[in-house]
């Protein structure tokens, strides 16, 4: 069957400019069958463009304002492994159906809503973003069984509960993640399990902005005997291959099985496309390691503590590329992601000792605190910690001074960010935007246990200051799963940025919030 | 395996995975292998990478030595560079890199390596082609690394070369702003003034960016327009969120229009 759709065409003439115009009949090129594909999801949606890509057969979508007539094809183009679908001269903040094929229809999940013009807030008044760190353990295995099973699933349901409840189902704007996405070596069979295959309908209709965690880098061997000791030890260390273990700077070196370099390279970098030239209003870093971008009111920036931070070049290159994106930004809100935490006294991760984090303590907060960054987000620890309102913190945990590095409240005591409490963008105390809450949001896919270790374990088991870091705030013991200063709790993050306020909200895995706080313009 | 070794191990998963161990820790984990596999070359190879971060410069000597006798000696020459590269012994660095470079030609890391050591040794003219064999050969160069080259060839009394390979990086990556710097700073008249002006599409004309334009147009001559985008520079920041950079930017502006 053919259909039309009506072209308004312009005309040469001479006359009037109501004769100017005629109507023309031309063929809808979107009249066949939608084609199947192993993997669907979308990039860099912007306020006038959008990346859809797949795996499958079909070389072009078809695209719409109306789910059942679909009048746009665009051809893709063939990256890597996938096809890449480039949509521009899309309105801003307008709904979209598409179709993988030249299909009249759009199944219900494929649609999605561009951006905001820049500078602006949403229609509906408010960016909503999902943020999920440490949430690929649906592929995570040990000697062939799987450890965690369905958790990553249970952090879904209670962030899709929450939203249905308290939320009024607000259609998501964002997906950010946190890295080790797809666990334990992020390959691409682990990303397709992990998360393309965990969040089918949200991978669909939103864009997925991500950063490199080192569950990404790939393989290495690992005696458990370090663990714990265990009676077979004594004959002999008890070998095997494990993720996330990578100190190379290199992502040409990827190594999914511990038997060298993979022949495609990192993975991660073939799966997604991201704005390494500021195609979506971020300055320009000429690399997909790490990036920045605007959405509406919001400016998000993406940086590699894994790969770049590790080489002194390549640091002091993303520093630069930082300070000059964050001096171009003026955005309402600033929001940055990366994997390894400033602070953390995480189970098997302290930022005290471990030279990522020192690193993007050291190198990058001053960074953040001086150019006007309000959040910043990372996983890595399986648990949840949140700072309170910070400047000036660079140094290890116990040189932490409340009074010299928190906001403080009427009282004199560190202000907890919400209620009277509230937080404030440009500090009352120094009458500048020079603080920034740090967030550690790894347990979107399971959350760490109380381990205490063994004579003889060196490894694995669980510090005794585990979640202590007293730029953290406390939690009230009644929560289950609270620490001091933190929460072993499956759960993620739901942010939220108006035109005036910018809300963080830890959401566990029944759809409770466990934590929020606000900053204020 | 018995059922109840397998079931302690499966207790032992979720920890395990939750650990990613810095180097001491990555050490024991080599000692244990290393015992357990004492023929095995990579894993001396593996331990020397880790000696060397650690700094511990005679254990990384000692596995390389050990390595040598265990398999092709070349594999354990990129190793053996970094190391002394690490120990200032930027000769003997370049001569195992280029054995290593016998086995496994145009290895990028190995290119890379030797470039670095190349430069240190003083010899320029074969750091620079190593350099360009390493970016022309990285799918996606890191710009660290194009400076890095660049800074070579500026070494080298070489500055329209080294405004060429700044050049070739931007095409290849983009309009990437410390790229753009590093040509404006080698650039000389209506040239600089234009990356300067292609640094501030980049930026989006912000004001710290003025403040480095200012420079240029008054190296050109160009004092009006030094003047203007020193005044617009103002005028954006005293409507911006104030941020301690900004502060400071703003004070720098009013000095130089005081000036």
């Amino acid at each position: 069957m053919t259909t039309f759709r009506s072209l308004v065409v312009a005309a040469a003439c001479s006359v009037s400019l109501a004769a100017c115009t005629t109507t023309t009949q031309v063929a809808n090129p979107c009249t066949g069958e939608a084609q199947p594909t192993e993997r669907l999801f979308l990039q860099q949606i912007d306020h006038d463009s959008a990346i859809i890509k797949w795996r499958g057969e079909a070389s072009a979508v078809c695209l719409g304002t109306s789910a059942d007539a679909l009048d746009r094809l665009v051809e893709a183009t063939t990256e890597g492994t996938h096809k890449a679908a480039y949509v521009t001269d899309l309105a801003a903040d307008t709904r979209y159906f598409y179709a993988v094929g030249a299909a009249a229809s759009a199944p219900p999940e494929q649609q999605f809503s561009t951006a905001p013009l820049p500078g602006q807030p949403p229609a509906d008044g408010n960016v909503h973003i999902w943020l999920l760190g440490d949430s690929g353990t649906q592929t995570e295995q040990f000697m062939g069984h799987y450890t965690h099973p369905g958790e990553a699933e249970l952090v879904r349901q209670g962030f899709l509960k929450y939203n249905e409840s308290q939320a009024g189902n607000e259609p998501l704007d964002l997906v950010l993640l946190l890295g080790d996405n797809a666990y334990l070596e992020g390959t691409d069979a682990q990303w397709q399990g992990a998360y393309f295959d965990v969040y089918p309908n949200i991978v669909r209709q939103v864009a997925t902005w991500p950063t490199i965690g080192n569950h990404e880098m790939g393989a290495g061997l690992l005696n458990v005997c370090l663990f714990r000791p265990m009676p077979r030890c004594a004959s002999g260390p008890i070998m095997m291959p494990i993720g996330g273990v990578s100190e190379s700077t290199d992502p040409a070196s990827y190594d999914s099985n511990g038997d060298g370099p993979d022949a495609g390279g990192l993975p991660y970098l073939d799966i997604f496309s991201l704005p390494s030239r500021g195609e979506n209003g971020g300055v320009a870093s000429g690399t997909e390691q790490y990036y920045a971008f605007d959405y509406g009111n919001v400016h998000v920036v993406s940086l590699d503590s894994q790969l770049s931070n590790r080489d002194d070049d390549q640091r002091a290159a993303m520093r630069a590329w930082l300070v000059d994106d964050l001096s171009a930004n003026t955005q309402d809100w600033t929001i940055v992601i990366f994997h390894h935490p400033p602070y953390t006294k995480g189970e098997n991760h302290d930022s005290d000792h471990e030279q990522a984090e020192i690193d993007m303590r050291e190198t990058f907060a001053p960074v953040f605190e001086d150019y006007g960054v309000d959040v910043v987000y990372s996983g890595h620890a399986h648990n949840y910690e949140r700072s309170w309102y910070l400047n000036g913190h660079y140094g290890t945990a116990d040189t932490f001074d409340a009074a010299e590095h928190a906001e403080l409240n009427a009282a004199g005591a560190p202000a907890i960010g919400r209620g009277d409490e509230g937080y404030q963008q440009v500090s009352p105390s120094s009458g500048a935007d020079d603080r920034a809450v740090y967030t550690v949001a790894g347990s979107a896919g399971k959350a760490d246990e109380h381990h205490p270790c063994e004579p003889g374990q060196r490894m694995g088991c669980t510090l005794p200051n585990w979640l202590q870091h007293p730029a953290h705030i406390p939690f009230d013991a009644s929560i289950e799963g609270a620490q001091p200063n933190g929460l072993a709790r499956r759960g993620s993050v739901v942010l939220d940025a108006t035109a005036t306020t910018l809300t963080s909200r830890f959401v566990d895995e029944h759809g409770q919030v466990l934590d929020w706080f606000v900053i204020s313009k | 395996m018995n059922h109840a070794l397998a079931g302690m191990l499966l207790t032992l998963s979720a920890a395990l995975a939750a650990a990613h161990p810095g180097v001491h820790t990555a050490l024991a984990r080599l000692d244990a292998q290393i015992r357990s596999q004492p023929d095995q070359q990579v894993l001396y190879i593996r331990r020397a990478a880790l000696h060397t971060q650690a700094s511990h410069w005679q254990a990384a000597q000692n596995d390389l030595d050990t390595a040598r006798t265990l398999g092709d000696a070349r594999e354990a020459d990129l190793q053996q560079g970094d190391l002394l590269l690490a120990r200032n012994q930027a000769e003997p660095a370049v001569q195992a890199l280029s054995r290593y470079l016998t086995l496994h030609t145009d290895h990028p890391q190995a290119l890379l390596l030797r470039a670095r050591a190349h430069s240190a040794a003083g010899n320029l003219a074969a750091s620079r082609a190593d350099y360009a064999r390493h970016l022309q050969r990285s799918a996606a160069p890191h710009p660290g690394d194009a400076l890095a080259y660049s800074r070579v060839l500026l070494d080298m009394g070489q500055p329209a070369q080294a405004l060429q390979v700044l050049e070739n990086s931007l095409r290849r990556s983009g309009e990437q702003p410390q790229l753009l710097r590093a040509a404006m700073a080698l650039a000389q008249g209506t040239t600089r003034v234009q990356l300067g002006e292609r640094l501030g599409d980049a930026l989006g004309h912000t004001p710290a960016w003025a403040l480095d334009m200012a420079g240029v147009y008054v190296q050109a001559g160009r004092m009006d327009d030094a003047r203007a985008v020193l005044q617009r520079a103002d005028a954006q920041l005293a409507t911006q969120r104030q941020t301690p950079a900004r502060q400071a930017l703003r004070q720098r502006i009013l000095e130089k229009l005081r000036g």
